[in-house]
């Protein structure tokens, strides 16, 4: 079975102007040692989807439906003793900004201990080996006197590894990296990016990496979710996603791409903006935006249906398949050097 | 005094039969079987004693308390819980022998008389006590009294270390005065002369907080601002009355929260009066006046406005005589609240005056302005009306400033913050027209007003008591021919005086003799109000 | 480290005179003379003077600043350097020694600040830290109610009314004054539970104040923080709830309020006039009071320069926790 199977997954939030759906029906799967991407604007909502799946959402005010099977067990109605249990054990998620992500008055080594302690019955010092061992496994230099620094005496970049540790150190089957490489610079980013892939071939781990950027999908995914709206717009194998598009968005959001080897004069956007999910648009959320819109995508909300002969790959459109083939190969020319995986 | 003011608690001026009447209620056998042992708890609120060292105490609460503690010459009576207003024998045998000249006055000391500690009291104890009361290191403010004594001021100016004209001869003290003076039996019985022990009464400025006393209580400890407690003298013998063993008065509390306590019975009474004067009449509702808890009495106090015949506006008789028409009496006692005092137009209390005494020298139920506009010529100049800042001084401010701008006066008022007032106002010169002021009796002799008030030859350059720089040479003589009276004649010169100088110079415009209320817990009995002091009997007071 | 100490220390120092002679000048210029005033009576002119000389007050003002000083130093040169004791000279209305006067007052005004910091942060913390977990729920609108309340009424108004609720109707506490915790005056309660007792009113006037003021502080401060993202690191390494609270978000919530009690106990012992008046407590802002109206500059100047010295003391110490506790500045 897989190791996560997330069935129509559905988070509402009531506030004060009205319920907002950010999150309207998402399916996918990952199996384990699998890498899956999420993709999409912000406001997607990919990464309230993970933090639904950890339980981490504000418990006040807010409706999860549907399923989030983790190696059979439903996280959506297990107990909240249970999801401690899980959370940085079996699952671990890292975030986006490690400058914050960290508590400024514990130091790192006491912040590891902790995610150690919380689980394992162990005494401190092995707790503490322990942590010794992982930060250098993520490069940390001179570890032994690092560990007892504060969070403030890291750079960004260092801090981002310290996180990747605190996460595997329990030796999680699945990692959430939420957007963990945007707040830092290129160089770095590239530095986090290859770590993430060593560790988890070396924890033989699952990640899930949600990221707007579609280079990192291309690097590190086996498998990609692009999301619009609160729903999925279109899934597959990444070499499927890349190659051959079905989605108007996804095409909006390659051909948004620039290029070191061509002159492209304007960069092309997909006009528009993302929209509310208070009030989302009728019939397909895309449409309002959609160079291809039909009279059918204003009242009727498209299902994911099977793209051409992979049953792995699906989309959710109304264009028929011709059209989206002849779009498809029409845009890869122009993306011709466009990167592959 | 003026000083006294600031620990003055309100006094009403009821009458005798008041008086009468509330002394057989509270005259009471001789319940000392009962109350032996008794501990009484009083408060003193908002204030302090100023001292405890006889040289130097110099305000109501201290001369209160030093009447339970202290033996002098001649002294008033409270035995068997009754108050006698004469002057009668109390360490001395009996009144003394004056010379036919009124120089010399003999006194002679009755034997067996112990302090609290056991040691005699002799004739040596009184001159020791007016050696020190002179000592240039005690500065005690009584020497400004006793320039007539022989060899006084010698001391005072470092001239001579001891009194020439005081002796002691075995049993007997004499006092040589430079010239005959009335009033110098009165004088005797203030506090100052307290007879001490020498030896535990060291010379010292700062004043001694505790010593031993020849009267019913003596001073067993004092916390300075915190408390003072007096015990039995375990060797009086005197006819004075003392109720219970130990009385405990906490300093300095709360007016509010001292009158609730003694509603509780925490407190027996506050001492200085009705800690709370807004609660007035609320108790004269529920107890009555002078009947069980709560007691209005007159106090020998006058209130005035003080009117600068030195500077123009008030230089004229007739403008002066103006604003005594034009005042508006009872809206200003009302400021003191229900029962606060009683409306005068003498400068002298009544009793002072030896029998001759009018209320209604001038109107007392009200301004009229018209009449104190004709009276007045029908002009009035500029006013600088002086004021100290307060619940009562600021609205009788008001007051009077309209009362002054219905007469025609250009009124400018000018704040300050008590004492002060008096200390500016005191600068000869001072541009000062018109300000409120109070004296209370220093001793019962109406020279202690008149010499120090209105006798144009004290006026100095400064810390001048004469606010009205009033200085009349008819006035001036006559105060000197009722200075040389003796007896119920002087008290009488006294009185006329008064009527003269306000009929024909009205050098102040006399609002009020204050009254004092006094309040006291549910289980207290043997209230007893001293007229002489202006204030309750300590000694008489007992738990039910 | 001690750089940053010794530096402070020179501030103090510098800021202290700077008080002490505003204070003593501010007197000098106070239309009103204390040798009159304690001369009192029909005194000459002459009398006046000489208790003008024998309090000190006919000399220049800054001779009289400098003697005052020199009171004050704890070394002395007269005949060779030694220490001695700092002297604040002498009432100039009973002619007490200062030092003694203060020290009187000083545990007074301390048992009434002290006790009152206890129960304000006894009501404050839980109160805040719930109001923050459960925003806009009854319990939190009730006790932003009670904070509008707390901050608005005066404590004179809560200590009158309060005295004669609980003390005089309902019986249950005294209506006013101190029960020394060692030496009871005579005839009077003392001894510590006496203590107590009379200090639980004021404690609770005083403290009202305060209480509503650190409690809308905790509560923003832990709401800020419950957002932060180490909060939500914490849960996602599967911390339980009162975990995250107390290692999490109470460290970091808390540690503003550390400064903020510093700041406040120098505004609290003069807010403590006003609850020392109601209920006749005889500390530092009782006296200060009746020195005032009486004119004596040297007891007023003595409180002046005890709170000062508190103040600065206090202060120093607050900053050199709060570097303690702070990792992110102890380490700058």
């Amino acid at each position: 079975m897989p190791l996560l199977e997330v069935k129509d997954l559905k988070t509402y939030f009531t506030t004060g102007d009205g319920v907002v759906k950010a999150v309207d029906g998402v399916s996918f799967s990952i199996e384990k040692g699998e890498t899956l991407g999420i993709v999409g604007e912000s406001g997607s909502g990919k990464s309230v989807t993970c933090l639904t799946i950890m339980g981490l959402n504000a418990r006040r005010n807010t409706m999860s439906m549907g399923q989030a099977l983790f190696n059979g067990e439903d996280l959506l109605t297990a107990s909240q003793e249970r999801l401690r249990e899980i959370r940085g054990n079996d699952i671990a998620m890292i975030f986006q900004d490690p400058m914050t992500s960290l508590n400024p008055v514990h130091t790192v080594g006491t912040q590891l201990v902790e995610a150690v302690t919380l689980h394992r019955d162990v005494p401190k010092k092995e707790a503490r080996t322990r942590a010794l061992d992982l930060l250098k496994q993520v490069g940390i230099p001179r570890a032994e006197r690092r560990i007892d620094d504060y969070p403030h005496q890291f750079s960004g970049g260092m801090r981002q590894r310290v996180m990747i540790a605190m996460a595997l150190i329990n030796n999680p089957e699945l990692l959430i990296a939420d957007e963990p490489t945007t707040a830092l610079d290129v160089t770095t980013q590239a530095q986090i990016l290859s770590l993430i892939e060593k560790l988890q071939a070396d924890y033989n781990s699952a990640v899930i990496m949600i990221t707007h950027d579609l280079g990192v999908i291309a690097e590190i995914a086996d498998d990609v979710v692009v999301m619009y709206a609160a729903e999925v717009a279109e899934k597959g194998p990444v070499n499927r996603i890349f190659r051959s598009p079905h989605h108007p968005y996804t095409w909006g959001l390659m051909g948004s791409l620039p290029r070191l080897d061509a002159d492209l004069g304007r960069l092309s956007q997909i006009q528009g903006q993302p929209p509310s999910l208070l009030r989302p648009p009728s019939g397909c959320r895309f449409h309002p935006r959609c160079p291809h819109v039909m009279d059918v995508c204003r009242t009727t909300d498209p299902q994911l249906a099977p793209a051409g002969d992979d049953p792995r790959h699906l989309q959710a459109c109304h264009l028929d398949e011709e059209t989206k083939q002849r779009e498809s190969a029409r845009l890869l020319g122009t993306l011709a050097g466009a990167p592959t995986p | 005094m003026r000083k006294r003011l600031w620990f003055t608690a309100p006094v009403s001026l009821i009458g005798a039969a008041a008086l009468a009447a509330a002394l057989a209620v509270t005259a009471l056998g001789s319940p000392t079987a009962r109350t032996a042992g008794q501990t009484l708890q009083l408060a003193s609120s908002a204030t302090d004693v100023d001292y405890s060292d006889p040289a130097l105490a110099y305000g109501v609460l201290s001369w209160q308390i030093e009447y339970e503690t202290c033996a002098k010459l001649i002294n008033y009576s409270d035995a068997g819980g009754k108050f006698n207003n004469e002057l009668s024998p109390d360490a001395a045998a009996g009144m003394p022998v004056i010379s036919k000249d009124g120089k010399t006055y003999t006194f002679t000391i009755r034997s067996g008389i112990k302090f609290s500690d056991g040691a005699p009291l002799t004739a040596n104890s009184f001159v020791a006590a007016m050696n020190r009361d002179a000592n240039p290191s005690m500065n005690s403010p009584v020497s400004a009294f006793m320039s007539d004594v022989v060899g006084w001021n010698d001391v005072v100016n470092k001239k001579a270390s001891k009194i020439s004209g005081v002796q002691a001869k075995g049993n007997k003290l004499i006092i040589h005065l430079t010239t005959r003076d009335g009033g110098m039996l009165d004088k005797l019985a203030m506090p100052f002369f307290c007879a001490i022990d020498p030896a535990k009464t060291p010379i010292d400025p700062q004043g001694v907080n505790s010593l031993p006393g020849a009267g019913p209580y003596y001073i067993a400890s004092r916390t300075v601002g915190k408390q003072l407690v007096l015990k039995r003298n375990p060797y009086y013998k005197g006819t004075r009355s003392h109720r219970a063993d130990t009385i405990v008065i906490t300093m300095n509390t709360n007016p509010q929260q001292t009158f609730l306590q003694i509603s509780n019975g925490t407190y027996a009474t506050d001492p200085n009066g009705l800690s709370n004067p807004s609660a007035a009449s609320q108790l004269a509702q529920q107890y009555g006046v002078n009947k069980s808890r709560f007691f209005v009495h007159p106090t020998p106090e006058t209130d005035y406005v003080a009117l600068n015949t030195s500077r123009p506006t008030f230089s004229s008789v007739a403008v002066r005589k103006g604003v005594n028409y034009g005042i508006d009496r009872p809206a200003l006692l009302r400021v003191r609240g229900f029962l606060g005092g009683k409306r005068t137009t003498e400068i002298l209390p009544e009793s002072l005056t030896g029998g001759v005494y009018n209320q209604h020298l001038y109107p007392i139920a009200g301004a009229d302005p018209s009449k104190a506009k004709s009276v007045a010529g029908g002009k009035c100049g500029n006013v600088n009306l002086w004021y100290a800042t307060g619940p009562v001084g600021t609205p009788q401010a008001g007051i009077l400033k309209y009362n002054l701008q219905q007469m025609g006066c250009n009124v400018q008022t000018r704040a300050f913050q008590g004492y002060a007032v008096y200390t500016a106002a005191g600068v000869k010169g001072a541009d000062m027209d018109a300000m409120f002021a109070g004296w209370y009796q220093d001793y019962a002799d109406g020279y202690d007003f008149f010499h120090i008030l209105l006798d144009g030859r004290t006026i100095q350059a400064s810390n001048n008591n004469n606010l009205a720089y009033f200085n009349n040479a008819t006035v001036n003589k006559k105060i000197d021919a009722a200075n040389a009276l003796t007896g119920p004649a002087r008290a009488r010169a006294w009185g006329n005086l008064d009527i003269y100088t306000m009929k024909n110079f009205a050098p102040w415009a006399p609002i009020d003799n204050r009254s004092i209320r006094d309040y006291i817990g549910p289980r207290v009995a043997g209230y007893l109000f001293m007229p002489a002091w202006g204030s309750l009997d300590l000694g008489t007071l007992y738990l039910k | 480290m001690i750089r940053y100490i010794i530096r402070r220390l020179i501030f103090s120092v510098g800021m202290f005179v700077t008080v002490t002679l505003i204070g003593f000048v501010l007197f000098y210029l106070i239309p009103a003379d204390p040798a009159k005033f304690a001369c009192g009576r029909a005194c000459t002119p002459e009398m006046v003077a000489k208790v003008a000389h024998y309090l000190g007050t006919d000399r220049p003002v800054y001779v009289q600043y400098a003697k005052f000083l020199g009171r004050l130093m704890p070394v002395s040169f007269k005949g060779g350097p030694h220490f001695k004791e700092p002297n604040l000279g002498r009432s100039f209305v009973n002619r007490q020694s200062v030092n003694w006067i203060v020290g009187q007052a000083a545990p007074v005004t301390a048992s009434l600040v002290f006790g009152g910091l206890v129960i304000w942060m006894m009501i404050a913390l839980p109160v805040g830290i719930l109001s923050a977990l459960r925003p806009r729920s009854l319990l939190d609108r009730v006790s932003m109610t009670g904070v509008l309340m707390g901050i608005s009424l005066h404590p004179v108004w809560i200590g009158l009314v309060a005295s004669w609720l609980i003390g005089y109707k309902l019986h249950l506490t005294p209506i006013a004054n101190y029960a020394n915790f060692f030496h009871p005056l005579f005839g009077q309660p003392g001894g510590p539970v006496q203590w107590a007792y009379h200090l639980i009113l004021p404690w609770c006037t005083f403290a009202i104040l305060f209480a509503a003021v650190y409690v809308r502080m905790i509560r923003a401060n832990v709401m800020e923080t419950m957002n932060e993202d180490y909060v939500r690191t914490a849960r996602a390494k599967g911390a339980p709830e009162f975990r995250v609270m107390r290692a999490h978000i109470l460290r970091n919530a808390l540690l503003p309020v550390v400064t903020m009690l510093g700041m406040d106990v120098g505004l609290a012992l003069g807010g403590a006039i006003f609850t020392e008046q109601v209920y006749s407590l005889p500390g530092l802002g009782y006296t200060s009071i009746s020195a005032l109206t009486n004119y004596d500059s040297p007891v007023v100047l003595g409180v002046l320069v005890f709170a000062c010295t508190a103040i600065i003391v206090l202060n120093l110490l607050v900053d050199l926790l709060y570097a303690w506790i702070d990792p992110r500045i102890r380490l700058s």
